[in-house]
């Protein structure tokens, strides 16, 4: 598959099916174009997909320890904060029981330290059922002081040393605060006393000293422990946090490096992609070939060469079917073939390879409308490439060649070579042909040819003159071309034969005007270089052996041009006249597959000024007598005659009289019944007539234009013109003619010329 | 245990004497065995039915039964069969219709041995 090699395809993502075509250009090898395709894929599907797991993995592995581990710390913040406040409530106590002491001694105002004691104990309470709390009433997100104590068992041990030392603390805190009132009595004998439960509170201030100095030492202690647990795990949940945080920067470098990496891979690919794209628009731009895909249901793809639109002359092609783009320029057949080829390169079934050669267009000629109306023809070349994407039949790639050059070269040489051979047939011919003969049917055909330019040239307006002119046209030709036959110069005869068929067609044209005879000129052109050529021809051949030949010498072959046309002794006329006769005779019975001998008399006698007449009535007779008269000899045998025919020529001077030329056949005779038939058929008479017309009625049509037998025209019989030439010839030199006739035996023309001396005696006077 | 190379029965099918015998002598792929020949559409059918080939070489203007024809009905009766036509190239038209009836290639009269020989082998290519 060519086209794998330099031109693949892929799918397009952006859903635009048909721009095909994406990567032009040397794919350094199949692996790297593997890799290629897996990197494109990996980055095409997995790459945003390992980012989004990567990003997921991230969150719960960094994001969400360090969230808790941030709840931890801010409870353990929390938990040493208050304790550390509270630490000092065991001196407070101490100092307030001092205070309360003293002032008791001095008789002071005792509710101060009292109160400074209560409230201790109610901080130190408070901080018993903080940190002893059981429950997180705020849930994950409030700050919980008792949570880190919960949570760790050397915290809980040290939170019971707390609690034991408080309770025994408070239990000697409790008698002191349960004191009201003021302790002193005032009276006028003894002065300010304390009263009695001035007293109690003295003695149990005492004992609440002593305890307080013990307990609260150690409860000072306990709490201390817990402070200092609690800074070392929260310089641990520091520390924690800051290898998360560092964990998380890096985690945050890779995933931003790989999403860099992605996005910028993802570039490279969209700008070589973009590249591809450029380039493939260049080479589609410039390219002269037509380049096109279709795709399985049969359109032409978005990205085709841009001399699409030149050889096809439509615009836009994309999107245009195989079919719309044949169908105006190619036939019906065609276009039907090539849609099923083209079905056929779908097939799995079908070997690329070997349907090659039946490509229905591989050289196709199509067919564009001009604007002015006209038709201009050119000739294309398709080739058809599967295109495989990934083994899979995608599309087809179309190349378009215009190769008309080519062809129109081919057919000329094929010309040039038919006109060689026709050179080479003509100068066989040539060689064949008596001397004589050619030299007088050269000079006679140049003559027939003059008359025709001059009557070409004649100007004639009317219709009955155009047509007059037409015929006098036919029956020069037809005297060329029967000579030509005689001859055996069958290329003069076939272009005669073919200009006859020009005039026939204009003959039958309902109306003739002067530009139709325009053509005809041309072709008069092409029989007159042919016969000029012709005529160099002998020229080139006489001119080194004229030297050598003998004078006189009458031998055939090349000795050609040679004395002046008014110096030819009769004799040799003769002999070359029954020659000419005889070759006719003989090739024309052959065509037909006949037999005939050809019987001559007189003929030595013919005065020059009539031979050529004699020669031209004598051609025609014998080709009628050939081709109507002498039956093949299967049919003369049952006839009872010999199988060969015989065709005799008689020329007699009758003096006074003139002469007579007497062409007589010993063949089927004229079929009154077949003149009749045609006569009615040519619309010369109607059924009535022709039935009632007896033969002397009937028999002169024979000599009328236009009259024949034959249906078909070849080149010897049919377009009835023949005896017409007759006919013409005759009345030209003021003679008579006549035809008789035996059915089964015989046919009889016979033509009276005057004699000369009357026709210069008419001249003279 | 050596397998015998598997090898492919051939068929051909022509009206012309001398072009079955040529097709005949002048194929030279290991794996065809050839198993008759038949001179019309009628004839190929009924050789089909008893020796079953693999292969077949198709002319395509035959009496009693033409090429296309023929094709349609061998391809009707196994798929898996591979058709050569082997026809001149007066019709192209046809050619295409024997294709698209189920044939796999086609090779044009006058060929010559390598010609012939190039299309059997490519015929018998997978793929």
């Amino acid at each position: 598959m060519i086209a794998s090699e330099w031109l693949y395809v892929m799918d397009d993502r952006n859903g635009n099916s048909n721009s095909g075509l994406h990567r032009v250009g040397q794919v350094p090898g199949a692996e790297i174009s593997a890799m290629k395709k897996l990197l494109n894929r990996l980055l095409a599907f997995r790459g945003p997909m390992l980012i989004g797991i990567a990003l997921t993995g991230f969150a719960f592995a960094v994001l969400l320890p360090g969230f808790q581990l941030a709840g931890r710390l801010d409870d353990t913040t929390a938990a040493l904060r208050l304790v550390s406040e509270q630490r000092r409530q065991a001196d407070v106590v101490a100092a307030a029981l001092g205070a309360l002491r003293d002032r008791l001694d001095s008789f002071g105002y005792v509710d101060e330290p009292l109160n400074e004691v209560r409230n201790s104990m109610a901080e130190l309470d408070s901080l018993e059922r903080t940190l002893n709390a059981a429950t997180d009433l705020g849930g994950r997100f409030a700050v919980s002081a008792s949570r880190p104590i919960r949570s760790s068992p050397e915290l809980a041990a040290d939170l019971v040393t707390f609690q034991a030392t408080w309770q025994r603390l408070r239990l000697g805190l409790v008698p002191v605060v349960a004191f009201q009132g003021v302790p002193y009595a005032d009276s006028e004998a003894s002065g300010v006393q304390l009263n009695e439960g001035g007293r109690l509170l003295v003695q149990e201030s005492r004992k609440a000293i002593v305890v307080a100095r013990r307990d609260g030492a150690q409860m000072s202690a306990a709490l201390g422990q817990i402070a200092a647990a609690l800074e070392a795990q929260s310089t641990q949940l520091s520390a924690f946090l800051r290898l998360l945080m560092l964990v998380a920067f890096g985690g945050t470098l890779a995933v931003g490096a790989s999403l860099t990496y992605y996005a910028l891979a993802r570039r490279r690919q969209a700008l070589l992609l973009a590249e591809a794209r450029l380039q493939t628009e260049g080479i589609l731009q410039t390219v002269k070939e037509g380049l096109f895909l279709l795709d399985s249901k049969g359109h032409i793809g978005a990205a085709h060469s841009a001399s699409m639109r030149r050889l096809f002359k439509r615009d836009p092609v994309a999107g245009l079917s195989l079919q719309e783009l044949l169908a105006p320029i190619v036939p019906d057949r065609t276009l039907r073939t090539a849609l099923r080829f083209v079905e056929i390169l779908w097939s799995e079934r079908t070997k690329e390879n070997l349907v090659r050669s039946i490509n229905p267009l591989q050289e196709v000629e199509v067919s564009f409308e001009t604007g002015s109306g006209g038709q201009e023809t050119r000739w294309l070349e398709f080739d058809f490439h599967r295109v495989r994407n990934d083994g899979k039949l995608s599309n087809l790639l179309v190349s378009v060649n215009d190769v008309t050059p080519r062809v129109r070269l081919g057919r000329e040489l094929a010309e040039l070579r038919e006109k060689a051979q026709s050179q080479v047939d003509t100068l066989l011919g040539v060689l064949q042909v008596n001397p004589e003969q050619l030299r007088s049917f050269l000079a006679d055909a140049d003559t027939a040819m003059r008359m025709i330019n001059a009557m070409l040239r004649e100007p004639a307006k009317e219709e009955a003159s155009l047509r007059g002119k037409l015929e006098a046209i036919f029956r020069q030709m037809h005297g060329i071309k029967g000579e030509a036959s005689a001859l055996g110069l069958t290329t003069v005869q076939s272009r005669a034969h073919e200009f006859e068929d020009a005039l026939k067609a204009l003959r039958e044209q309902s109306s003739v005007s002067g530009g139709d005879f325009l053509t005809l000129a041309v072709r008069l052109d092409d029989l007159f270089s042919h016969l000029e050529s012709l005529g160099d021809l002998v020229e080139r051949f006489a001119q080194p052996v004229q030297a050598a030949a003998a004078p006189g010498d009458t031998g055939r072959g090349l000795f050609i041009v040679g004395a002046p046309r008014a110096v030819v002794d009769p004799g040799r006329a003769a002999s070359g006249l029954i020659d000419t006769l005889d070759q006719l005779l003989q090739r024309v019975a052959g065509d037909r597959g006949k037999s005939a001998r050809l019987v001559t008399n007189g003929l030595e006698v013919v005065p020059e000024p009539y031979r050529r007449a004699v020669k031209d009535i004598a051609v025609q007779a014998i080709r009628n007598s050939v081709v109507h008269g002498i039956e093949i000899p299967e049919l003369r045998r049952i006839g009872g005659k010999a199988a060969a025919g015989t065709l005799t020529v008689q020329f007699c001077d009758e003096g006074a009289a003139g002469y007579r030329l007497i062409i007589e056949d010993d063949g089927a005779g004229l079929s009154l019944r077949r003149i009749r038939e045609a006569a009615v058929e040519r619309g010369i008479l109607c059924a009535e007539d022709a039935a009632r017309l007896d033969s002397k009625q009937l028999l002169p049509l024979l000599f009328r234009a236009g009259f024949s037998t034959h249906a078909v025209a070849d080149e010897d019989a049919g377009r009835g013109v023949g005896m017409s030439l007759v006919a013409e010839i005759v009345k030209d030199l003021n003679g008579r003619l006549g035809i008789s006739s035996g059915e089964g035996r015989y046919t009889r023309l016979s033509v009276v010329l005057p004699s000369l001396q009357r026709v210069q005696s008419v001249a003279v006077a | 245990m050596v397998m015998p190379p598997a090898t492919l029965k051939l068929m051909i099918v022509d009206d012309s004497n001398i072009i079955r015998r040529r097709i005949e002598r002048s194929q030279q792929i290991d794996s065809l065995d050839f198993i008759g020949s038949a001179a019309n559409g009628v004839e190929a059918l009924e050789l089909f039915e008893t020796t079953d080939p693999d292969v077949v070489t198709m002319d395509l203007t035959m009496p009693e039964m033409d090429g296309v024809e023929c094709v349609e009905r061998l391809v009707a009766r196994k798929p898996s069969i591979r058709i050569l036509v082997i026809s001149a190239l007066a019709d192209k038209a046809t050619a295409v219709e024997a294709i698209a009836r189920g044939a796999n290639g086609f090779l044009c009269k006058p060929f010559t041995d390598r010609q012939l020989n190039d299309a059997l082998a490519e015929l018998l290519q997978d793929g």
